[in-house]
């Protein structure tokens, strides 16, 4: 009997703040051969529940109060270290989300990939290593015969995860714990890795327990689907039904929230949309179908021509071309959307029109001014107009200043306003105009979250009254919903103040959402661009088509 | 590996003549000289030793004939130890000390790597703050403090052993337990530190998720990563152990290379003084490597950076 | 969230810092043997170089507090004495080593390139030199100049609080509100002294106060070797060694300076890591 039966499961945290209830009773269960999909957004306790199945949390903190859990017949929460030793890699495995500080990086990978058949010991060395070589091959990690004591830094991404996955299949176990496996990877990889595991784990008839924040995702490999809330499930069904019939509004709200390829929604719905009020939902906008503009009203506004950014590797001397002669052109009051997958180039190249990053060669036309070469006073001028929001809305804020003397400098630094009192009033108006609460401007930004920090840079941006905005990556670090309300703050922005995007993503649901028109990149070149929904609905590039066909289907179309 | 090791020993190289060139000229603008001192020397013998030595040629000739001695490997004679070499002095001297320090080495390591190790894994428990406590103080003892106390509970009230000379190998352990603690508590903390960053890594965590039992994720997985602060550590502290060496052989009359070296500044015995320092350089330069090639050995990522 | 005013960073971690027992217990100690270096000898009749031969190798009595040494003089008024020369070199040695060091650092972390390789090289190829060596050569050779021996004790330990600050700088220089002050337009000098400095200011002071009491130890050393601070005057290191030479006939002479030499270097050793706790609620405790 390999089913697993979770019950009532309690786990608190007990830290110098108080008692965290991370998971809070939940109750689900997994049959043999079973996928099984644990969604959740940071919070839920998703991840918690996951290592709890192990036992592997921290245990002065972290401490269980109640439930049970029951594997293969036994109580896995009464059971002694010496008991979880035994199941640990051998019944129950699990994989991590980030491969490489994960994996060991003192020890070579086939070590690694070899060593849970000698800890239970299933073979002798000789056997393990060559079983362990064989099972890198069925994942895919082709180049390992040529590379038998290469250590995990000398991989891709995609492969240390695909490693990962060998070393937690090598013993065949019942159950296989997924935590998160392929958030990190770019979309093309995270398709090959979902069909690989769900293969895999069908021929050895091994069940999973896949968690991740993305419904989408989850939808392509789970049979059934458990959605947690806060540290309690809120609903569980199977896939199909969950998604045709969702019943709780949070799930609702996880659903519709997301953009949609094919949707065409201007703004979002958001979570508060769905829960606390009873009244019915309201209709969102559709947007009016974006028609190419006739010829002669196209707004060249920002043309990009032959830019290149040339990185000189220092080891070995040869000249990496992380940009390599892009020509854009973006329109006035519009949002150009640049996609790629990591290290297509999109991120320098928003940088190094930014004149963040030195470029090699190439212009930057803006107003009859070469942005490329101003230098000084008129460089100066040009960065009052353009601004950059980033990724990480942590790292993004001084935590040594408070938001109100953060959104003061550049006001100051650009002379705008006459008197602080007249800086103050602007600073209060920015705040309300990004939905925050003005009184909290004396706060520091590690007081706020993570989706308040991000609106805090958005009003830091727009603070020198700015015409053109690069987003990098900036809902990419988010969930769900506060990606949604990100989204739709930027949109109302753009209406109210006629602002420009330059907007960088790898997620091309969002691109699509927000974008008027799309460039796609792929190592350093744009490889297609144009309309953004002539390019999602007819891609002509064969590399375009196979990032629309990663896309798994669900936020493709938002139903299964 | 082989253009890191050639580019360190390149690296080397303008660096002893740095030193070299320092030294030289630091010791003859200080003021007196070699024969300067006490005993009064009738004026002629003087100019004579002085000639003798080749004191009397300009300054800069003296250096270039030094210089060009020294790359012939020869140090030259003593000043005040007549008719000795400098690199017989050494030769003498040196073993002295590198018993000392090898010694200390060693009590550092063999008493502060478990003591780390153990309050790592006992982390908040008296395993942990029992040993920790006593490395705190011993990194508050310095060695001429705890020397003395040394000297006076074992070798006077309790006459187990002897505290001054160099005779039997008996004089060897009261020197190297007070200049190996204080290093041992050193190492003490840094494992400890070590360790418990390692073992709050994501791999260690993995190696846990596949079963391993607690002695294996330690010395299998969790180990190179601990000690790789203590290995970055080792070269400063053999630095330490040098100069920690002369107040050593200071407390326990110790006839080692640092008295030598001090007595020698003292009597202006400008060639003992530079050979000396140019020894002690080479020394620490060459164990400086090696432990540059301890930590490219432990961490393959450092191997391909250099 | 209903107050206004805002905990900065350094708000909680004076408060991270309180509920360290250790840390508070070094700081109220080393605040006494503070108060006893400077205020003590108000309370104390006798100067610390007056000499009285009648009174030679006195226990500790009502009349000598701490006793007295081969001369006479009043160990307790040697011992506070000492104090006062062996905590303000430490000061003075690692203010001159912070002033060079953040500078140096800063610079080379920031400006990056080839600057920060020349910089960095110079400073690896120092690292590598016995400078404890060089130090005891200035002193044998220059005499015991109460100035040269700080600059010289604050020359050896620049090179570390360099490699600190200059990692420091590096590491937030890639940081996004770096990224985002040059997007806005800040000069260099805004965003080296506003936005990078202040964030320097946890490792900087935790390396400071762990750098003080290395400090201490190297100009004792160096006093003990007889190359430190010349007669009459005093540091807590010559009068270990005075009284590590009359051990057997007078332990006071070496207890109470070593005693006190050794609390404080206990109290800013612990204050040093409360500090580094305080500031980095990640790292080793818990």
């Amino acid at each position: 009997m390999s089913d697993v039966k979770i019950k009532s499961l309690k786990t608190f945290f007990h830290t110098r703040e108080g008692v965290v209830k991370a998971v809070n009773d939940i109750t689900f269960s997994i049959s043999p051969g079973e996928v099984v999909g644990l969604v959740g957004e940071s919070g839920s306790g998703k991840s918690v529940t996951c290592h709890t199945l192990l036992q592997l949390l921290p245990s002065p903190p972290a401490k269980v109060e109640g439930g049970e859990i029951i594997f293969s017949g036994e109580d896995l929460l009464r059971a002694n270290d010496r008991k979880m030793r035994k199941l640990r890699g051998k019944s129950i495995s699990m994989i991590f989300q980030d491969p490489m500080s994960c994996l060991n990086p003192y020890m070579t990978v086939v070590e690694q990939v070899a060593e849970p058949l000698l800890i239970h010991k299933m073979a002798s060395e000789e056997e393990a290593r060559q079983q362990a070589i064989d099972m890198l091959l069925r994942v895919g990690v082709n180049k390992i015969k040529d590379r038998l004591n290469a250590y995990p830094h000398e991989f891709s991404g995609g492969m240390r995860q695909r490693a990962m996955i060998a070393m937690a299949l090598i013993t065949k176990p019942a159950l296989l714990l997924a935590d998160e496996p392929t958030t990190a990877l770019d979309v093309t990889v995270q398709a090959k890795i979902l069909k690989l595991l769900k293969k895999l784990c069908a021929e050895l008839g091994s069940s999973i327990l896949f968690v991740s924040h993305d419904l989408g995702v989850v939808a392509e490999i789970a049979d059934r689907v458990v959605v947690m809330y806060r540290g309690k499930v809120v609903e569980q069904n199977t896939t199909q039904e969950l998604f045709r019939s969702p019943t709780h509004p949070y799930v609702k709200a996880l659903i519709a929230c997301r953009p949609t390829f094919t949707g065409n929604l201007e703004i979002l719905p958001t979570i508060e949309d769905f829960m606390g009020n009873l009244s019915p939902i309201p209709e969102k906008r559709k947007r009016e179908k974006r028609s190419d503009p006739p010829a002669e009203n196209i707004e060249d506004w920002i043309k990009v021509r032959d830019l290149s950014v040339h990185f000189r590797q220092a080891k070995q001397g040869d000249v990496v071309k992380a940009v390599d002669q892009v020509s854009l052109i973006i329109p006035r009051g519009k949002t150009l959307g640049i996609v790629g997958e990591s290290g297509s180039g999109k991120t320098t190249l928003g940088r190094a029109i930014l004149r963040l990053t030195p470029m090699t060669s190439g212009k930057v036309q803006w107003q009859d001014q070469d942005i490329a070469s101003v230098q000084g006073k008129d460089l100066l001028a040009f960065r009052k107009k353009m601004q950059i929001i980033f990724q990480d809305p942590y790292a993004s804020l001084n935590p040594r200043l408070t938001i109100e003397q953060a959104l003061l400098e550049p006001m100051q630094v650009h002379g705008i306003g006459q008197s602080r009192k007249e800086r103050v009033d602007r600073v209060v108006s920015l705040l309300e105009e990004v939905g925050l609460e003005p009184d909290y401007r004396r706060r520091y930004p590690h007081e706020f979250s993570g989706g308040q920090r991000q609106r805090i840079c958005v009003a830091r941006a727009l603070s020198t009254e700015p015409q053109f905005i690069v987003c990098d990556e900036c809902v990419s670090a988010m969930d769900v919903s506060v990606q949604a309300q990100v989204l739709n703050l930027l949109s109302q922005l753009q209406a109210a103040r006629g602002l420009t995007y330059l907007f960088i993503s790898h997620d091309l649901c969002v691109v699509k959402h927000i974008a008027d028109e799309i460039a796609v990149m792929r190592a350093g070149k744009i490889v297609e661009s144009g309309n953004a929904e002539s390019i999602c609905l007819n891609p002509q590039d064969k590399y375009t088509q196979e990032l629309m066909d990663s896309i798994p289907s669900t936020s493709r179309t938002g139903a299964f | 590996m082989k253009n890191f090791f050639t580019s360190r020993l390149l690296q080397a190289i303008p660096t002893l003549f740095v030193i070299a060139t320092l030294t030289f000229f630091m010791t003859r603008f200080a003021p007196g000289g070699p024969f300067d001192s006490d005993k009064a020397i009738p004026e002629e013998i003087k100019i004579k030793l002085q000639s003798h030595f080749g004191l009397n040629l300009p300054l800069f000739d003296q250096y270039l004939l030094y210089m060009k001695n020294l790359l012939a490997g020869d140090l030259g004679p003593s000043f005040k130890y007549v008719g000795w070499e400098v690199s017989e002095l050494i030769q003498i001297a040196f073993p002295v000390s590198l018993s000392l320090g090898v010694s200390a080495l060693f009590i550092a390591l063999l008493i502060g790597l478990p003591a780390g190790m153990v309050a790592a894994l006992r982390k908040n428990t008296w395993w942990d703050y029992l040993p920790m406590g006593i490395a705190m103080v011993g990194i508050c003892l310095p060695s001429f403090v705890l020397g003395p106390i040394l000297i006076m509970v074992f070798a006077t009230e309790l006459r187990l052993l002897p505290a001054l000379g160099w005779y039997s190998w008996t004089d060897l352990i009261l020197p190297s337990l007070t200049l190996g603690l204080f290093y041992a508590a050193y190492v003490a903390r840094l494992t400890r530190a070590g360790m418990l960053e390692t073992l709050r890594q994501d791999y260690v965590r993995t190696a846990r998720a596949k079963g391993a039992s607690p002695g294996r994720v330690l010395l299998k997985h969790a180990i190179r990563g601990g000690l790789l602060p203590v290995v970055t550590y080792l070269g400063p502290a053999f630095a330490g152990l040098v100069s920690g060496s002369f107040i050593i052989e200071s407390i326990f009359f110790i006839p080692g290379l640092g008295k030598f070296f001090v007595t020698a500044a003292f009597n202006r015995d400008y060639t003992v003084v530079l050979g000396t320092v140019l020894f002690y350089a080479t020394l620490i330069i060459i164990l400086n490597l090696l432990v540059d090639f301890l930590q490219a050995w432990l961490d393959p990522k450092a191997r391909e950076q250099r | 969230m209903s107050r206004q005013q805002g905990a900065s960073l350094t708000q909680d971690a004076w408060i991270r810092l309180r509920s360290n027992r250790m840390a508070l217990v070094s700081i109220i100690l080393l605040g006494f043997v503070i108060a006893f270096s400077f205020i003590g000898p108000l309370f104390c009749e006798y100067q610390y170089d007056e000499q009285n031969l009648d009174e030679q190798f006195l226990g500790p009595s009502k009349e000598h507090w701490f006793g007295t040494d081969s001369l006479g003089r009043d160990l307790f008024a040697r011992t506070s004495y000492g104090g006062r020369i062996s905590l303000a070199v430490g000061l003075l040695a690692t203010s001159v080593s912070l002033l060079i060091g953040v500078t140096y650092g800063m610079v080379a972390g920031y400006v990056g390139g080839k600057t920060d390789a020349f910089l960095m090289r110079i400073v690896d190829i120092l690292y590598s030199l016995p400078f404890t060596i060089f130090v005891i050569l200035l002193m044998v050779l220059f005499g015991r100049n109460f100035l040269l021996l700080f600059l010289a004790i604050g020359a050896v330990e620049w090179l570390t609080m360099a490699r600190i600050t200059r990692a420091q700088t590096l590491n937030l220089k890639r940081a996004e509100f770096i990224e985002s002050a040059r997007a806005l337009g800040f000069s260099h000098a805004r965003i080296l002294f506003h936005h990078i400095l202040p964030n320097l200011l946890g490792p900087i002071i935790v390396y400071a106060t762990l750098t003080v009491p290395a400090v201490m130890l190297l100009e004792a050393a160096l006093s003990f070797l007889g190359l430190g601070v010349q007669a009459p005057m005093a540091s807590w290191g010559s009068l270990i060694k005075e009284g590590a030479e009359k051990m057997d006939i007078a332990p006071w002479l070496i207890l109470f300076p070593g005693l006190f030499f050794c609390l404080s270097l206990f109290c800013l050793n612990f204050i040093g890591d409360g500090l580094r706790d305080a500031l980095d609620p990640k790292s080793s405790k818990d």
